[in-house]
């Protein structure tokens, strides 16, 4: 007993995201079994189908396509790595301009929504269930709409994406500002803030890791959203290049296109969950 | 401001014929005052004590402006309350803490929305942070604190707005003994160099005989009996050991276990 309380206290043991390291070999195991078991259909299919470029190409197969990209900067272009790359930079950079514009503006207005009719109870009143009939028109229906509005024009899409990311994040951002607690609200009014002091110094702070936490989840739609509008509108963009490669049968430049999002759409989760991280430091969690 | 103790000058605090009706979710009504009256003086030191649900929180809101009585009024300096202020300062039962704030930028609250120059709030938060003791761990958030020292933050954020009344409800309730004890006497070291009127609601007998110049015992919503309690200011720890603490400490403990059927117990028991 009395050297187990004179041992020098031990080191805390890990737990919450450094904890999660030690996961992270197994799941890289489980990224290269799925790889594997891809290149092995594609080997069943190349011996069993007539067209396999078609149907599932094999993991080298897709790689060799990255060439075939350069098609996309017009007709006449020399198949080259470079020339590819060209490509890559050009319709990743519009499709990323448009979708930042797009969550940009549609976040400040949700979010300009939601803190004005988190104020005002009248406000609330009156347009509480229009906003939240706009909820519920599934997004996609509206995109003819938005195609007759703008025509194919970015206009376009950065209105459609802006629409989309406005109307969730008008939601999660109310839901933010009710679930402020009321005992803080409180504690602050005898501390003698007024009703607009507590507004801005807490409810506002407050509302931001819910805030965040919706934002993620508005991301990863923000994506798929825009590229529905890039499929059925679009002169440029990854979302266009993706169609016009379906449209050749050409399945391992739909699979390279599919990765490029893939991973943008990894880089661009990292970064918010970074920027998440800092803004809710605070954030008392269950251990 | 002591010119306001004349002989006919209305009470700091005074309760009117206080009744307060609360709503169930289901509709039903619980009474939760009724017919409350008491004349709090400036800078007079009032502890409540009563069983669980007797109504010292509903009291203490009402008090602090958070609730409107359902009949009769409550006056400060003979103005009649509405709504919360910075002039009754209030130590919650629950966890009220900014969560996204330090403690020293907790303490700093109330300086800052008025408007205090940066240097001078942050020179005026120190001081009280370091009388409840958090001094070294100013700079956490209170998700790194235990539950006491997030109770001490708040009463020091509390104090460090300077209130003309405090109201504290059950404050050391989740304290360990020695640092409640501690924070008792501090609360008396702050109450004799700037009495202001107090109201101090605890379950802890001992506490209300050692901070209280009059306790006020409650029971379902009414208030029993007002006990005075003759020990003089300044005091000490020595109080506790006193065989007059000791006799009245008995006493009120009668009084509140015989709370429901008052006419059967005795005091020689
Ligand atoms: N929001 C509410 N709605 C309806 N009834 C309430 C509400 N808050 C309190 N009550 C009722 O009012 C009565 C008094 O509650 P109060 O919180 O004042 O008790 P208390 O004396 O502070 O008890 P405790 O010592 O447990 O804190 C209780 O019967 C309770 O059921
Ligand atoms: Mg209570």
């Amino acid at each position: 007993m009395a050297e187990v309380m004179d041992a020098a206290p031990r080191p805390p043991r890990r737990t919450g995201p450094a904890a999660g390291r030690d996961g992270r070999p197994l799941g890289f195991a489980v990224v290269l079994v799925l790889l594997a078991a891809w290149w092995i259909a594609s080997a069943y299919v190349a011996a069993h189908a007539a067209r396999p470029d078609i149907l599932l190409p094999s993991p080298l197969d897709v790689v060799a396509a990255i060439p075939r990209l350069a098609v996309f900067a017009g007709p006449g272009t020399e198949l080259s790595y470079a020339n590819a790359l060209g490509v890559i930079a050009y319709h990743s950079a519009v499709s990323m301009a448009t979708l930042l514009g797009g969550l940009a503006i549609g976040g400040a207005i949700g979010v300009g929504l939601a803190l004005l009719l988190g104020w005002s109870r009248r406000l609330r009143l009156v347009f509480e269930g229009p906003l939240l009939l706009v909820r519920i028109i599934p997004l996609l229906s509206l995109l003819p709409l938005f195609l007759s509005w703008f025509g194919g024009t970015r206009t376009g899409a950065v209105s459609f994406v802006a629409f989309a990311v406005a109307s969730m994040v008008f939601v999660n951002a109310l839901e933010a500002i009710r679930n402020v607690s009321p005992l803080v609200q409180t504690y602050a009014r005898t501390l003698g803030a007024s009703a607009a002091t507590v507004y801005r110094t807490v409810v506002v702070p407050a509302m931001v890791p819910e805030l965040v936490g919706g934002l993620r989840v508005v991301l990863g739609l923000a994506w798929a959203i825009l590229l529905a509008a890039e499929f059925l509108a679009a002169q440029s963009g990854l979302g266009r290049i993706l169609i016009l490669a379906q449209q050749y049968l050409d399945t391992s430049r739909m699979i390279l296109i599919v990765i490029l999002i893939m991973f943008y759409t990894y880089i661009f989760d990292r970064a918010l969950a970074l920027v998440a991280r800092s803004l809710t430091r605070w954030v008392p969690r269950q251990k | 401001m002591l010119a306001a103790q004349t002989a006919g000058a209305p009470p700091h605090i005074r309760l009117q014929g206080v009744r307060k009706v609360m709503k169930t979710e289901r509709g039903a009504e619980i009474v939760a005052l009724s017919g409350v009256d008491l004349d709090i003086a400036e800078g007079e030191f009032i502890a409540v004590i009563g069983p669980s649900g007797c109504g010292k929180t509903t009291l203490l809101n009402q008090i602090a402006g958070l609730a409107e009585p359902s009949q009769g009024r409550i006056l400060l300096h003979g103005k009649e309350v509405h709504g919360p202020g910075r002039d009754r300062g209030v130590v919650f039962q629950g966890d009220a803490i900014f969560y996204w704030r330090t403690v020293r930028r907790n303490v700093e609250y109330g300086l800052e929305i008025q408007g205090m120059p940066k240097a001078e709030r942050r020179d005026h938060a120190e001081r009280y942070i370091r009388l409840v003791g958090l001094a070294d761990f100013a700079e956490l958030y209170p998700k790194e604190l235990s539950g006491g020292m997030r109770k001490r933050c708040q009463i020091a954020t509390v104090l460090a707005n300077n209130p003309d009344v405090l109201l504290m409800d059950e404050p050391f309730g989740a304290l360990d003994y020695p640092t409640k004890c501690q924070l008792q006497e501090e609360v008396l070291r702050i109450h004799t160099r700037e009495p202001r009127a107090t109201v101090f609601v605890t379950h802890d007998i001992e506490e209300a005989l050692f901070l209280a110049d009059r306790i006020v015992v409650m029971e379902r919503g009414r208030i029993r009996r007002i006990v005075d309690v003759p020990f003089g200011r300044p005091r000490d720890s020595a109080l506790r050991i006193e065989p007059a603490f000791s006799d009245l400490k008995a006493e009120l403990w009668a009084l509140l276990e015989g709370g429901h059927a008052p006419a059967a117990r005795g005091h020689d028991g």
